[in-house]
C-alpha cells in the first residue's frame, strides 16, 4: 500500500491566525499614535507610550508581523498547490513560524524601550535583525526547494512574484542592516552620510516594491482568478509585467531624497523610474481586473471578489499617485507632509490590507474543513465599514498635506514665512481627528473578521488532510 | 556611448520579450498554465479512498 502524499496546511493555518491577530495588534497601535497626533495628552508622559516609540511599532507590526505572516501562509499555501507537492521540509516551515513570531515578538519589547537603530522600517536592532536573517534564509529554502521538487513542469505566474520577493528582501535586508555591534542593543552602520541615506531608501523602497508589492502580486495571482473561478485574464501580460516591474522598482527609491543632500542626477534617475513605473503597475492592475471580464455579475453576491477587486481599485490609485509624487515640483509640495501618510495608507490599507483580507476570507474555510465563512453578510458589512475607513483616511490626509505643503511654502513680500509651523499643525488638528474616525472603522472591521474567523473554525468539521493531487499517467 | 549601447541592449531585451511571450508556439502552454489555480485543491482524502 502505497502512503498518501498531504499538504502541510498546519503551518498555513498557523500563518493565517497569526495574520488576523497581528492584524488586530497592529492596527490598534496604529490608532493609538493616530489618536496621540488629534490629542497629544494620550501619551500620558509616559517614555514607552511615546509617539516616536509606538509609530515604528505600528509600521513593524502591520508591515512585517500582518503582511508578512500574511505572505507566509498564502505564498505556503499556493507553492504547494500550484506545484502539486507538500512543502519541503516541515520542520524548517516550522522553523519559520516560530521564528517569525518570536522576531515580533522582539519588535514588540524592543521598540516601546526605545532600542532602535533608526532606520525607517528597519529599526529593530542587530540581534533581532540575526534572527530575521535566519528565518529567511530558512523560508528562501523551504520555498525554493519545494518548487525544485514540483511536479507540474510549469512554474506558475504567483510563484515568481513570492520568489521575486523572497530574494530581494533577503538582499535587501542584509544590506542595509550591515552595522558594526558596540553592545547588545547598539550598532553603527558602515555606511555614512548621503550614502546611508542612499542604501536606506534603496532598502525602504524596495520594501514597498518587493514586500508589500510583488508578494501581494502573488496572492493576486493566485486568489483573484480562483475566487473568481477564471483563469487569468492574459497570461502573456503577466509574464510581461513580472519581468518590467521587478527590473524598474529597483531603481525608483532616489524619490524618497527629493532636494536633499543626495546627488541631482540620482533624483531625477529615482523620478524618471518611477514615473515609467506607471506602465507595469497598470498592465498588473488591469490583468488582475479583467479577469473578471464577462463574470461582473459575481460581484453583486461575492464581497470576497469585492474585496480582491476594490484592492486592485486602490492599487491602480496609488501607484498612480506614487509617480505623480516622485515629480520633483510636485514633492516639492507634498515632502513631509501627510499627503504622503494618506499615500502610504491608500496603497497599506486599500491594496494591501483588502487583497490579504480577501485571500483569507477565500482560503480559511478550507482550511477550517467548512462550507465557506459562516457569515457571508458579516463580509459584506466588514467591506463597506472598511472601504469608507479608508475614503475617510486618505481625503483627510489629502486635504491636510495639501494644507501643510501651501502653508509652509507661503511668503510675504519682504520673503518672510507667512505662517509659523505650529499654525499649519493647529490646523491640521480636524484632519488629524477626521483620520482617527477612519481608522476605528477599519480597525472594527477587522474585529467583525476576527469573529467571523472564529465562528468558521467553530462550524467547521476540523483540519482536513488535503490530498496532493496524482498526475494522470501514474 | 555606453549608457547608449546599455540602454539600447535593454530596449532590446524588453521587445524580445514581449515578442517571446506574444509568440504563437506559447500559447498552449500558457493556457494550460493560466488553469493551474483552477484546479480543484479540496479533496480531503479519506472520502475518496476507493
Amino acid at each position: 500500500m502505497q502512503s498518501v502524499e498531504t499538504y502541510n496546511d498546519k503551518v498555513v493555518r498557523q500563518f493565517t491566525m497569526a495574520t488576523i491577530f497581528w492584524g488586530v495588534i497592529g492596527m490598534l497601535v496604529g490608532l493609538v499614535i493616530a489618536a496621540q497626533l488629534a490629542w497629544p495628552a494620550l501619551n500620558f508622559d509616559i517614555a514607552w507610550l511615546s509617539y516616536g516609540r509606538l509609530r515604528p511599532l505600528h509600521t513593524n507590526a502591520v508591515v512585517f508581523a500582518f503582511g508578512g505572516s500574511g505572505l507566509f501562509a498564502t505564498s505556503y499555501y499556493v507553492v504547494q498547490r500550484t506545484c502539486h507537492v507538500r512543502l519541503f521540509s516541515d520542520r524548517l516551515a516550522a522553523f519559520t513560524f516560530w521564528g517569525w513570531q518570536a522576531v515580533i515578538v522582539a519588535a514588540v519589547i524592543s521598540l516601546p524601550l526605545g532600542l532602535t537603530q533608526t532606520h525607517e522600517y528597519a529599526e529593530l536592532i542587530w540581534p533581532i535583525d540575526l534572527l530575521i536573517t535566519a528565518v529567511w534564509v530558512t523560508y528562501a529554502v523551504v520555498f525554493f526547494m519545494t518548487i525544485a521538487r514540483r511536479r507540474i513542469r510549469h512554474i506558475y505566474v504567483a510563484n515568481w512574484f513570492f520568489g521575486a520577493y523572497i530574494l530581494t528582501i533577503a538582499v535587501l535586508h542584509i544590506f542595509n542592516n550591515l552595522q558594526v555591534p558596540v553592545s547588545w542593543t547598539e550598532s553603527y552602520p558602515v555606511y555614512s552620510g548621503a550614502v546611508d541615506a542612499m542604501v536606506q531608501w534603496w532598502y525602504g523602497h524596495n520594501a514597498v516594491g518587493f514586500f508589500l508589492t510583488a508578494g501581494f502580486l502573488g496572492i493576486m495571482y493566485y486568489y483573484v482568478p480562483k475566487q473568481a473561478q477564471r483563469p487569468v485574464y492574459s497570461y502573456r501580460l503577466s509574464v510581461v509585467h513580472f519581468w518590467a516591474l521587478i527590473s524598474i522598482y529597483m531603481w525608483a527609491g532616489p524619490h524618497h531624497l527629493h532636494y536633499t543632500a543626495l546627488p541631482d542626477w540620482a533624483q531625477s534617475i529615482g523620478m524618471v523610474f518611477s514615473l515609467i513605473l506607471l506602465a507595469p503597475s497598470w498592465g498588473g492592475m488591469i490583468n488582475g481586473m479583467m479577469t473578471l471580464s464577462g463574470a461582473w455579475h459575481k460581484l453583486r453576491t461575492d464581497p470576497i471578489l469585492k474585496f480582491m477587486i476594490v484592492s486592485l481599485s486602490f492599487y491602480g490609485m496609488s501607484t498612480f499617485e506614487g509617480p505623480m509624487m516622485s515629480i520633483k515640483t510636485v514633492n516639492a509640495l507634498s515632502h513631509y507632509t501627510d499627503w504622503t501618510v494618506g499615500h502610504v495608507h491608500a496603497g497599506a490599507l486599500g491594496w494591501v490590507a483588502f487583497i490579504t483580507i480577501g485571500a483569507v476570507y477565500s482560503m480559511l474555510p478550507k482550511l477550517y474543513g467548512a462550507e465557506r465563512m459562516y457569515s457571508i453578510k458579516a463580509i459584506d458589512a466588514h467591506f463597506w465599514i472598511a472601504t469608507i475607513g479608508i475614503v475617510l483616511y486618505i481625503t483627510a490626509m489629502w486635504i491636510a498635506g495639501v494644507m501643510q505643503g501651501l502653508m509652509w511654502r507661503a511668503t510675504n513680500p519682504d520673503g518672510t514665512l507667512t505662517y509659523t509651523f505650529i499654525e499649519s499643525v493647529r490646523q491640521t488638528y480636524p484632519y488629524y481627528v477626521t483620520r482617527f474616525v477612519g481608522g476605528i472603522l477599519f480597525f472594527s472591521g477587522m474585529l467583525i473578521m476576527a469573529w467571523n474567523v472564529r465562528k468558521t473554525c467553530q462550524m467547521g468539521a476540523g483540519a482536513p488532510l488535503v490530498r496532493v493531487p496524482v498526475p494522470a499517467h501514474a | 556611448m555606453i549608457s547608449g549601447i546599455l540602454t539600447s541592449i535593454l530596449m532590446l531585451t524588453f521587445l524580445g520579450l514581449w515578442a517571446w511571450a506574444w509568440s504563437n508556439h506559447r500559447r498552449v502552454d500558457f493556457s494550460e498554465a493560466a488553469h493551474i489555480p483552477l484546479e480543484d485543491d479540496s479533496r480531503p482524502y479519506p472520502e475518496d479512498k476507493p
